[in-house]
C-alpha cells in the first residue's frame, strides 16, 4: 500500500471525514472569537451525546471531531507501519516517517506553547504519572527535611507526597486551605508553614484544584518559597489549555501537565516539564541508565505507550490553537459566569471559587448548604435534570466543569436546577 | 432529552461489548494445518499492513487486525462521546466483565488480575513492590531477561539492600543446560529468595522451563517473578501449572489489543507480599488493583480487549502457535546447516514458538548487528531488529505473525544466505 492509498483506506476504516472540519475552519476566520456565533462554530465541532448535558469536562476532555479522526487515522497508520515506523531509533530511508521525529516536533510544538526548550519536556501518559516521576525522584531531600502540601491537592499526589515520608525519611506536613479563600491568604499558609518548618525542602502546588477550581497564586507562592529555600513541584493538570497564563513568567522548575484534558488529546497522554538546570535534582528512573545525565528522557520509563495519542497532540494543539488561549479563557469564565452569578448573593447557595478573577477561570464548584449528601445530590442532578456533573464529598458538593463542547443553555438549565432544589428543601 | 433507560439501550448498540457485526471470520475450534495457506491467506487479509517492507518485527507490539482496529475506533468514538458520563457509572462494571473473561482463560481468579498499561508497569509494581527482601539477600537475574527488568532488579540493591546476581545462559541453549544453569545459580547462593524468569526471552525467543524452575525454586522458598510479556498469545501453557505466584503479561503484542494494556496476576494467597502503590488508599489491604495506580487511562483501548480475545479464539490458540512456529521453521531450516549462522533457539519444540533470533558468527557487537539490520532493511526491505545483551554478543531477532507468509520467511532465509555468502 503506498500512502495515498493507505489514506483512503484509512478514512474508510474511520468512517469519517474531515471536509466538515475544514469548511467550518475558513468560515471561523473573520468571526469574533469571542462571540456565541463563533463558538457556535467550536461546539459544531464536537459530537457529544444529547441524552445528557456534560458538565464533567473536568474528568478529562472529549475530543474534537478533527481530533477524533487524526487519532483514528494515527491508530490505522501506525498499525499498518507498526515497529517500523518507531524504526528503533532510526529510520533507514530518509523521506520515511519516523516516530521519534515526530515525537520530537510534537515536542517542540508543546515547547513553542510554553515558551521553554524542547529538552526540558518529556511526554508521559498524564498528569499523575508526571507528578509521581517529580515528587517521588526529587533527591534533595535529607532525611529530617519537611515537604509541604495542602489538602486541596489531588488525592494521588497527597499520597505521593505522604510517601517521601517512608521514602525519604521526610517531615510531611499537610496544610488545610481555608474555604473559601483570598489571594494573599493563600500565599500566607505557605509562608507560615515555611517559618514554622525551617528545614522545609519541597512544597506540592496544585495551580488549580481539581475539586474547587481554586487557582493558586503560583508566581507569588513559588517566588516567596525560593526565599525560604524551598522548590515547588507545580501540578498544572487543569489549568494548561484552560487558563491564560504565561508559564515561564511562573519560575517554576518542576510541573506536571495532563494533555487529555484541557488540551483535548487522546486519553492517556501527559506532559512533563523540568528546567534544563534542576535536571540532575529529580532521579533517573532505575531502567533508564546511570545517574548523573541530564537528559529527560532517562527520568520517564513508560514501556510502549498508545503511540498514536502522542501522534494526535499535534492536531489537538492544532484545533486549540486555532482558537487561541486568551479566547478560551474568555469563553471558560463567560461559561462561569453565566451560572455563578445566579448564586453570588443566594445564601442557600456556596460557590467554591473566590470571585477575585485570579483565582478562577471555568471550571467551579458549589454545594447546597441544606442539602446533605453531594453524591446523592450529583445522582439527582442526573436522574432529574439529566446533568453530568462529579460530586465531591470533601467539600459537601458539586464540580461544575464545563467543556468546549458546552453552550450557555447547558449552564442555565444547570441554574434552573440548583435553585429547584434549594427551593424544594426550604 | 433521552431517558435512562433509551440510554442503555442505545449505548449497548454502539459500545463494542455488543461485537455482531464484528467478527469478519468465524471459523470452527477445528485443526487447521499451519501449512494449509489457502487458510492462512485468509486470516492474513484480516491484516491491514504496509507492503513497503516486510516486516518480521512483531516482538515491539502486534498489530492490530482490521476487526480489532474497527472495534477501536468506534470504541474511541462511543468514550468521547459519553465520556465521564459512561466511564464514572459503567466501566467499572464493563471492567469486571472483561477481568471475568481474561480469568477464565487463565484459569485464575477475578481477584488476582489486574490491567496495567504493559508488561513494564506490571513487572515494574512487581519488582519494586516485592517486600518480602532484606538487606543481605540474594536476588537473581540472568542475561536473557529484557533490559528495563534487569534494570529493576539491579535498582534493588540500592531500593532494598540485597546483593543482585546476574547470570548467563548457555549456548547454544538446551532444556536441561538452562534448568542446570538456574539450579547452579540457587545452589551458588543459598540467600537467594526471589528471582526473575523470562518465559520467552525477547533477546533470543528461548522458552524459559518455567515449570521446572519454579519446582527448585519453590523447594529452596524462593519466590519467581515471570515476565510473560512475549509467552501469553505466542503459544499455549497451563499458568496454574507453571507454579509460579507473580506475573506480568503484556496484552498488546501477541494478544492484538490497541497499544497500551498488560495485565498483572497476583496470586490471591500473595498479594500482601506486594506493596501497594501510593496513591491507593489502605496499606493493609489484599486487593491486587490497588499493586497497579495509573490515573486515567485510555479506556477504548480496554473494552476492546474481547474483540481481540475474539479474533483469536475464532482462530483457535492451538493453531496460532503451529502456524507461528511453521512460520520460524521456514527460515530456521534452510540457515540450521549454515555455519557462518547461529541459530540462538534450539530446535527442541519446548524452547520456540514464533520468534527466534540469530547471529552471524563472530560478530556479536551491538554495532554490527545494528549494521545488519540496515543491511537486511535497505537492500532486502525485511525489517527486523539488533538485539544486544546476551553474554556470549548480539543478533537479530525475527518475530513472525499471523499477517506474514511462508515467501516472506523464504526471502529471509535467502537474503541470510545471500549476506554469509558474500
Amino acid at each position: 500500500m503506498d500512502r495515498r492509498d493507505f489514506m483512503q483506506t484509512t478514512a474508510a476504516l474511520a468512517g469519517l471525514t474531515l471536509a466538515g472540519g475544514a469548511i467550518t475552519a475558513c468560515a471561523q476566520e473573520s468571526m469574533d472569537k469571542d462571540s456565541e456565533a463563533y463558538w457556535q462554530t467550536i461546539i459544531n465541532q464536537y459530537k457529544v451525546t444529547d441524552e445528557f448535558i456534560n458538565l464533567n469536562a473536568g474528568h478529562w476532555g472529549i475530543m474534537s471531531e478533527p481530533v477524533r479522526a487524526a487519532f483514528a487515522e494515527h491508530t490505522a497508520f501506525i498499525n499498518a507501519y507498526s515497529s517500523y515506523y518507531v524504526g528503533h531509533g532510526r529510520s533507514a530511508i530518509p523521506s520515511a516517517r519516523n516516530y521519534n521525529v515526530e515525537r520530537i516536533e510534537i515536542l517542540g510544538m508543546l515547547a513553542e506553547k510554553l515558551g521553554v526548550q524542547v529538552d526540558e519536556l518529556a511526554f508521559t501518559r498524564g498528569a499523575t504519572e508526571s507528578m509521581q516521576l517529580l515528587i517521588s525522584g526529587y533527591n534533595k531531600i535529607e532525611p529530617g527535611d519537611t515537604v509541604i502540601y495542602a489538602d486541596s491537592a489531588y488525592y494521588s499526589m497527597a499520597a505521593e507526597m505522604r510517601h517521601l515520608e517512608v521514602y525519604r525519611k521526610a517531615n510531611v506536613v499537610q496544610l488545610k486551605m481555608p474555604d473559601p479563600v483570598e489571594f494573599q491568604q493563600s500565599i500566607d499558609l505557605f509562608e507560615e508553614a515555611l517559618k514554622n518548618n525551617p528545614r522545609t525542602k519541597l512544597i506540592l502546588l496544585t495551580h488549580m484544584a481539581n475539586r474547587t477550581g481554586v487557582i493558586l497564586p503560583i508566581k507569588e507562592i513559588a517566588e516567596m518559597a525560593r526565599g525560604y529555600g524551598a522548590d515547588v513541584i507545580v501540578d498544572m493538570a487543569h489549568s494548561w489549555g484552560q487558563l491564560d497564563f504565561n508559564f515561564v513568567d511562573q519560575g517554576v522548575d518542576f510541573v506536571g501537565f495532563n494533555l487529555h484534558k484541557w488540551i483535548g488529546a487522546p486519553l492517556g497522554v501527559g506532559l512533563m516539564y523540568i528546567k534544563k538546570s534542576r535536571m540532575l535534582d529529580i532521579d533517573t528512573k532505575s531502567s533508564k541508565g546511570p545517574p548523573g545525565n541530564d537528559d529527560i528522557d532517562n527520568r520517564v520509563q513508560t514501556g510502549t505507550m498508545n503511540l498514536a495519542a502522542v501522534m494526535s497532540v499535534r492536531d489537538a494543539l492544532n484545533f486549540v490553537n486555532n482558537i487561541g488561549i486568551e479566547h478560551i479563557d474568555k469563553r471558560f469564565r463567560a461559561l462561569r459566569h453565566r451560572w455563578v452569578q445566579h448564586f453570588v448573593d443566594d445564601d442557600r447557595v456556596d460557590i467554591l471559587s473566590p470571585e477575585d478573577p485570579r483565582m478562577h477561570c471555568g471550571l467551579t464548584s458549589f454545594r447546597i448548604n441544606a442539602h446533605p449528601d453531594p453524591r446523592a445530590l450529583g445522582r439527582q442532578l442526573l436522574t432529574d435534570y439529566a446533568i453530568n456533573a462529579s460530586a465531591i464529598p470533601e467539600y459537601n458538593g458539586i464540580r461544575v466543569a464545563p467543556g468546549f463542547y458546552s453552550s450557555m443553555s447547558d449552564l442555565d438549565a444547570l441554574v434552573a436546577a440548583i435553585k429547584e432544589i434549594a427551593t424544594s428543601l426550604e | 432529552m433521552m431517558q435512562r433507560r433509551e440510554f442503555l439501550i442505545s449505548t449497548a448498540t454502539v459500545t463494542a461489548l455488543s461485537v455482531a457485526n464484528i467478527p469478519v471470520i468465524s471459523f470452527a475450534q477445528v485443526f487447521r494445518d499451519a501449512t494449509d495457506e489457502n487458510f492462512w491467506n485468509i486470516v492474513r487479509r484480516q491484516y491491514d499492513v504496509t507492503d513497503k517492507i516486510t516486516n518480521l518485527e512483531a516482538g515491539y507490539w502486534g498489530i492490530m487486525s482490521i476487526p480489532v482496529t474497527q472495534a477501536y475506533i468506534k470504541n474511541t468514538h462511543f468514550v468521547n462521546q459519553n465520556s465521564s458520563y459512561y466511564v464514572r457509572r459503567q466501566y467499572g462494571d464493563d471492567y469486571n466483565k472483561i477481568i471475568a473473561r481474561l480469568a477464565a482463560k487463565l484459569g485464575v481468579g477475578e481477584d488476582e488480575l489486574v490491567l496495567t498499561r504493559n508488561a513494564s508497569e506490571a513487572l515494574s509494581s512487581l519488582i519494586n513492590g516485592y517486600s518480602k527482601l532484606s538487606p543481605g539477600d540474594t536476588v537473581i537475574y540472568a542475561d536473557q531477561d529484557y533490559g528495563s527488568m534487569q534494570s529493576e532488579m539491579r535498582y534493588l540493591k540500592k531500593y532494598r539492600g540485597v546483593d543482585v546476581v546476574d547470570i548467563t545462559i548457555p549456548e547454544p541453549a538446551s532444556y536441561q543446560a538452562v534448568i542446570d544453569a538456574y539450579k547452579k545459580a540457587l545452589d551458588d547462593h543459598p540467600k537467594c529468595k526471589m528471582i526473575l524468569l523470562t518465559h520467552v526471552s525477547n533477546r533470543t525467543g528461548i522458552i524459559t522451563p518455567v515449570k521446572e524452575i519454579a519446582a527448585m525454586c519453590k523447594e529452596r522458598g524462593v519466590d519467581v517473578i515471570l515476565d510473560a510479556a512475549h509467552s501469553w498469545g505466542q503459544f499455549e501453557f497451563d499458568l496454574q501449572d507453571l507454579g509460579v505466584d507473580f506475573i506480568g503479561f503484556n496484552m498488546h503484542k501477541w494478544i492484538g489489543v490497541p497499544l497500551g494494556v498488560g495485565l498483572l496476576y497476583i496470586r490471591k494467597n500473595r498479594i500482601l507480599d506486594i506493596d501497594p502503590l501510593r496513591g491507593e488508599a489502605g496499606q493493609e489491604n489484599n486487593n491486587i488493583r490497588t499493586r497497579i495506580h495509573t490515573g486515567t487511562v485510555n479506556f477504548a483501548s480496554v473494552l476492546t480487549i474481547p474483540d481481540a480475545l475474539d479474533f483469536r479464539e475464532n482462530i483457535g490458540q492451538k493453531n496460532i502457535e503451529n502456524r507461528l512456529r511453521s512460520l520460524r521453521n521456514q527460515w530456521v531450516n534452510p540457515v540450521r546447516n549454515n555455519d557462518k549462522v547461529e541459530v540462538l533457539t534450539p530446535d527442541d519444540e519446548r524452547m520456540y514458538a514464533g520468534i527466534t533470533s540469530f547471529r552471524i558468527k563472530g560478530k556479536g557487537s551491538y554495532q554490527e548487528n545494528a549494521d545488519l539490520m540496515k543491511l537486511l532493511h535497505e537492500k532486502y526491505g525485511i525489517f527486523t531488529v539488533a538485539i544486544g545483551g546476551l553474554a556470549n554478543g548480539g543478533g537479530i531477532r525475527v518475530s513472525p505473525s499471523l499477517y506474514n507468509t511462508r515467501e516472506d520467511m523464504d526471502k529471509l532465509a535467502a537474503a541470510i544466505k545471500d549476506i554469509t555468502a558474500s
